[in-house]
């Protein structure tokens, strides 16, 4: 290998023009990155129609020959690689050949040969590799826009923060429900977005206890100062190894359901005011009409002057006159009562005492049950503190639960309610529990929503109940519901104990 | 128009029967009078059973009812009372807000209502078209009567 370490290429000839030559002459042509260095210049074979002594006229080799003896004149030659195959061929080049020009014969080019198609195959197998790699790291391209597709547009607030409570992403519709812009929030403590800084810390605690927060009701504040109402989930968000990195937080801007479930409240009352009316009217017309017909019969005497007896009018003026002077005092005490209970709720408009108000609602509900085959068992705890809220509130919540479990009876003709009251950490509860059909976590998961209803279409609007929780959660209590079917439902009312103002020591005990 | 309408010393065969009943004693006294004064026969009763014992005992044209009363209620008197007699001609007088009622009674064989308190002049005419009503029918009975005897006998 005279010129091994030369720059210049190895001067080559191939002995043997077959399929051998014409590969070592495809691979130097395609060898286009100059790998090899190596210059073949001379092909010999005794068949001039030989594949490799073909391709070699093709390519222009210079000296294409049936003698290989030829090739010893090619100036500078450096190798011969046989490719015949054959000892003889071999044993006549090693002995004919100039000394000058080094001999590869079939073995050893078998062996180059099959490094060479080695090498190959593993680039080969590289390239693939490398094909796989590029694909995967598409799809995790892909992925990611995919899973930021869904993120930005869902069309619920999706915000998460890192264990410390600050804020690392922030979506399109939180953007769009708040009025910042992701830039804006991202890197801050989550509690900008809160009305009381005070709500994060309990959160944050129970999240990283592994509580989830379900569909919790609460106010935030958004970019320009106003506040919206949110309906939160809020849970632990993990790595892949299942450890909690931070919270993932998911909420809907309730604020115009808020406002209708306010309305219904609103109606709610006047439809009470409306009841409350009509009774009125009622209990009014009845001495009404004892007076028309007294004063009627007084008008028919009087007209009937000449033909009736002086002294017969006088005596029915002196009987039908105090008569009607009674029934006006009837009417003024139906009016004053009226009167006197409008301006006791004026003064103390946010207290109520629920044994009175369930001795008023009683009474009212005594009818239904007894249709239903439903007893009522009262089982009230006496002298238990009043409690805030208006009494006519307390009295329509109370109607509706109680309602409620009748109704939930009526169908099968028979049941039991028994009521309940307790003092607790300053609540009063009222359980209403009954032993009726009960329902499905599904339906109680539900219940207060406006428009749920299990009764037949036409029976109950779906709005009892949801007014009644509006109730209550406006005097900051709470209604808990617990059912179990074939077993029957607790209902608790909740609500804050009233304490007096001046005299912030004792509960007033209702009396 | 009092003087037209006044028929004072008829035969009381020919006079209107009515039966008011009203838990409001005051309400029925006065009103009785008044109708009395215009030539009707009026008695009074002050709940639903001595009304339908006072029917039991004698006829009457017409019923002028209360729905809201203690003891047995309107609706259910009227059952009673026509139990007793269908012929009756019932006129319902309802307290505001129990249309309801009234309707159902109206189901039951009332041929009218009246919201309380009424305008008198209005129940003195649906009292007597009521007994109008109920003449007519008499008659018609009496009618078919005869014609069944006639029938009987061959003609």
């Amino acid at each position: 290998m005279a010129a091994g370490n030369d720059e210049r290429p190895l001067i080559t000839a191939i002995v043997g023009g077959g399929q051998g030559c014409e590969a070592i002459l495809r691979m130097v042509k395609e060898d286009t990155l100059g790998r090899f260095r190596m210059s073949i210049v001379g092909v010999a074979d005794r068949h001039s129609n030989a594949a490799g002594v073909r391709y070699a006229r093709e390519m222009g080799v210079e000296r294409v020959t049936t003698d290989y003896r030829d090739l010893y004149t090619i100036p500078d030659l450096d190798l011969i690689i046989e490719l015949t195959g054959s000892a003889t061929v071999r044993d006549e080049l090693e002995l004919s050949r100039p000394r000058h020009v080094t001999l590869i014969d079939h073995i050893a080019a078998r062996l180059f040969w099959e490094l060479h198609q080695a090498e190959e195959a593993i680039i080969e197998q590289r390239s693939k590799d490398f094909a796989i790699q590029r694909e995967i790291e598409a799809e995790l391209v892909r992925t990611r826009a995919y899973l930021q597709n869904i993120l930005d547009n869902a069309p619920v607030m999706i915000i998460t923060t890192d264990l410390d409570g600050q804020i690392v992403s922030f979506n399109r519709h939180a953007e769009a429900c708040y009025g910042y812009v992701a830039k804006e929030v991202v890197g801050k403590p989550v509690t900008v977005l809160f009305g009381s800084r005070a709500e994060w810390e309990p959160l944050s605690k129970g999240v990283k206890q592994g509580r989830t927060v379900q569909d919790y009701e609460t106010t935030r504040v958004r970019k320009d100062g106003s506040q919206m109402t949110v309906s939160v989930t809020l849970a632990q968000l993990k790595d892949s190894a299942g450890d909690m990195i931070g919270t993932v937080a998911m909420s809907r801007d309730i604020t115009q359901r808020q406002l209708l479930v306010d309305q219904v409240i609103q109606n709610g009352r006047l439809a009470a005011l409306g009841r409350l009316a009509a009774g009125v009217a009622h209990e009014i017309n009845n001495p009404m009409a004892v007076i028309a017909e007294i004063a009627g019969y007084l008008e028919d005497l009087t007209e009937h002057g000449p033909t009736v007896k002086r002294r017969h009018l006088d005596r029915e003026l002196q009987e039908g006159l105090p008569k009607i002077s009674a029934q006006i005092r009837r009417c003024r005490s139906i009016t004053s009562r009226l009167l006197s209970f409008a301006r006791q709720s004026e003064v103390r408009m946010e207290v109520a005492d629920v044994s009175l108000a369930l001795d008023e609602v009683l009474p009212f509900l005594a009818n239904e049950a007894r249709n239903a085959g439903v007893q009522i068992h009262r089982r009230l705890t006496p002298n238990i503190p009043r409690v805030s809220i208006e009494d006519l509130q307390l009295e329509e919540v109370f109607t509706n639960c109680i309602k409620n479990a009748i109704d939930a009876m009526s169908t099968r003709g028979h049941g039991n309610i028994w009521l309940f009251s307790e003092q607790k950490d300053g609540r009063v509860i009222l359980t209403i529990k009954d032993d009726g059909p009960g329902v499905a976590q599904e339906v109680v998961d539900r219940l207060f929503d406006p428009f749920v209803t299990t009764k037949p279409v036409g029976k109950g609007t779906g709005l009892g109940l949801s007014i009644c929780h509006g109730i209550v959660k406006h005097h900051g209590g709470d209604i808990l519901v617990d059912s179990e079917p074939g077993v029957g439902t607790v209902f608790q009312v909740i609500l804050p104990v009233h304490y007096e103002t001046g005299t912030n020591d004792d509960p007033v005990s209702g009396c | 128009m009092f003087c037209t309408v006044i028929k004072r010393e008829g035969d009381t065969m020919d006079k209107d029967r009515v039966l008011l009943v009203d838990d409001e004693e005051e309400f029925v006294r006065a009103l009785a009078k008044r109708l009395g004064a215009r030539g009707l026969n009026v008695e009074v009763s002050g709940d639903g059973e001595s009304a339908v014992e006072k029917v039991k005992q004698r006829d009457f044209d017409v019923i002028v009812l209360d729905l809201a009363m203690p003891g047995i209620d309107g609706l259910e008197t009227l059952k009673r009372l026509r139990e007793v007699n269908p012929d009756l001609q019932i006129v319902l007088l309802t307290g505001h807000g129990s249309i309801k009622s009234g309707v159902e009674a109206m189901k039951e064989g009332a041929v009218d209502f009246l919201e309380k308190p009424a305008e008198f002049s209005e129940l003195l005419a649906k009292i007597r078209e009521a007994s109008a009503k109920r003449m007519l029918l008499v008659e018609k009975r009496r009618e078919e009567q005869v014609k069944d005897i006639l029938r009987d006998r061959g003609w």
